[in-house]
């Protein structure tokens, strides 16, 4: 809960520091780098994970052409010229870094937190207990339930319907589409008849509709922990003071 | 182009550090209020047992996702499955089974932010549910006697949520500054015009195959007490606003900014974006920073191509790594 509670405040205040305060952004990334380091957890795997979400920084790039003057123009090879607005640019890489930052502190929740002790996390800052029950069932069944998927993709690609050249994959748009569509029904037909086999299974382990929590031992928080979010908080919060002091 | 890579579902996970904190702050109350609403709808008028079926269907659309097919080279349909889960579960019980689906992708395999998870739920849970329920309850009233009736309506909810919420999303980025308005939100509405239509053939044809398989479980959701006119009408009138909205707001894009800073939404937080010195000349840029600037951005351009590439495989592989375990 401490990291999870940590990680959200870390984010919340990197998001709010204001755009251009190129040296709090580094201040941060030391930050992260120095829990990082004390955590024992490859870099390379943060940096792996860090990749997923990257594409969507596209969302931003239009921000290049179309903001404030100045204007630069900048030459691009075989004499195109291309506007940027340095306004732009900086809201651009402003967005960027933060993006960056917030998903790495996320990773790092991550990769030292089970899934099951973030859902318990959850719990301790009074999200609904029915709410949780039914995320941590999802994520358990999940992946049951992503084989069979995977057995059904390979059955299909097998029968080769998924490629594009009609002569070969055997059908029309609309028939690969239908084939698709067939795979995604009986999986959803057959998750509502396991959930029937689980429910009793359930039943007959003593489920009585209220909780379905796996508790672990690390859920109990012990005062040490709290003393140190708060520090943790608060050095956020000095680096947070800071980009404002600089920026004005 | 530079939306080509947007060109797959996960368009609609917004980030952290895309939207402002207020923004993303404002959609977890307004996410929260319906949340709790489906909350108290499904415990009263379900039993106990439920929580074991929306666990499981949560897990089975999340995976269901991983499925999709080519539609012309390069491009494939996929499930996002909000229709799709409406259709069998009725809308408050698809609005958990969905939100517990975002909130996993979230919370475990980063896919969105922590911060915007408020307004990523808001999107694909509430206004991908409530659109896919009003468009499929009228269109069933109007086609449903017919034999294809079903499908056809199926194959118009699921577009139609999958628009209106890249819609939501186009706009949530525009207000926050992220993204202008003029071309985020035709960007993402053309986007998400052809995307929809992979996810409506997908959803008709798994109808198909359900009606074939378990009739009765297509008959389930419109008895269901759980399907007022309020919700109806609340969700076309969702459609309805985004739809009109959204080509206003393209065309007259310091319109909704305006609107935005008139009502305080951004306040400080765009303070500090919009308040760059305008005569300031970089006086530091000669040929060299410009030559490594574009440098910079072709770099960009390559890595995104590679990136896209990877991602693909990397999220296979973040998500085998915890089934290891």
């Amino acid at each position: 809960m401490v990291k999870l509670v940590f990680v959200l405040v870390f984010i919340i205040f990197v998001n709010l520091t204001p755009g251009k305060a190129w040296e709090t952004y580094l201040l941060y990334f030391l930050y992260l780098m120095i829990i990082i380091f004390t955590s024992k957890i490859r870099l390379s795997d943060i940096f792996k994970r860090t990749l997923i979400s990257i594409p969507f920084i596209l969302a931003a790039i239009p921000l290049l052409f179309t903001g404030q003057p100045p204007i630069e123009r900048i030459p691009l090879f075989l004499g195109i010229e291309i506007n940027i607005s340095m306004e732009g640019l900086q809201k651009f890489l402003s967005i960027a870094i933060n993006s960056i930052l917030s998903i790495q502190a996320a990773v790092l929740l991550i990769l030292t937190t089970l899934p099951p002790e973030i859902f318990f996390a959850l719990e301790k800052i009074k999200i609904p207990n029915l709410f949780i029950s039914i995320i941590n069932l999802a994520y358990h069944y999940l992946f049951v339930i992503r084989e069979e998927v995977m057995r059904m993709i390979r059955a299909r690609t097998s029968r080769s319907s998924s490629i594009f050249n009609q002569k070969i994959s055997g059908g029309s748009l609309w028939w690969r589409a239908k084939v698709t569509g067939g795979m995604a029904g009986s999986i959803l037909i057959r998750s509502i008849e396991r959930s029937d086999r689980v429910y009793t299974a359930m039943l007959s382990r003593g489920y009585n509709g209220k909780s379905v929590l796996s508790i672990h031992n690390s859920g109990i928080i012990k005062k040490n922990d709290y003393f140190i979010m708060i520090i943790g908080i608060c050095l956020v919060l000095i680096i947070w003071v800071y980009s404002l002091l600089t920026i004005g | 182009m530079p939306f080509l890579p947007l060109l797959s579902p996960k368009t609609m996970h917004i980030p952290d550090g895309f939207l402002s904190v207020i923004v993303s702050l404002i959609f977890w109350v307004m996410s929260i209020v319906v949340i709790t609403i489906a909350l108290r709808k499904t415990n009263r008028d379900l039993s106990e047992r439920q929580v074991p079926l929306m666990g499981v269907l949560a897990a089975a659309i999340f995976a269901g996702q991983m499925l999709n097919f080519t539609v012309i080279g390069g491009t494939s349909g996929h499930l996002l499955g909000a229709a799709l889960a409406t259709i069998l579960l009725g809308p408050w019980p698809a609005i958990i089974v969905i939100t517990s689906v975002v909130s996993i992708q979230a919370l475990v395999f980063q896919d969105g932010g922590l911060i915007v998870l408020g307004a990523n739920i808001f999107n694909m849970a509430i206004i991908g549910v409530l659109v896919a329920n009003s468009i499929y309850s009228i269109t069933k009233i109007f086609i449903g006697s017919k034999k294809w009736g079903i499908t056809v309506s199926g194959f118009l909810a699921a577009w139609g949520s999958i628009f209106i919420v890249s819609l939501s999303c186009a706009i949530q980025l525009a207000i926050s500054g992220t993204s202008p308005a003029n071309i985020v939100i035709p960007a993402m509405a053309g986007i998400h015009t052809l995307i929809g239509i992979g996810e409506g053939l997908i959803t008709a044809g798994a109808i198909i195959f359900i009606s074939a398989a378990r009739k009765e479980l297509l008959e389930v959701n419109l008895s269901s007490s759980g399907n007022s006119k309020g919700i109806l009408v609340g969700g076309s009138l969702i459609a309805i606003v985004l739809a009109i909205l959204s080509p206003f707001a393209s065309i007259h894009p310091d319109g909704l900014e305006w609107v935005a800073e008139e009502s305080g939404f951004l306040g400080f937080a765009k303070d500090s974006f919009y308040n760059i010195i305008p005569d300031y000349t970089f006086p530091g840029i000669n040929d060299q920073a410009i030559a490594t600037i574009v440098a910079g951005i072709i770099g960009i351009g390559i890595v995104f191509v590679v990136v896209l590439g990877l991602s693909q495989r990397k999220k296979q592989s973040a998500f085998d790594q915890p089934a290891q375990e």
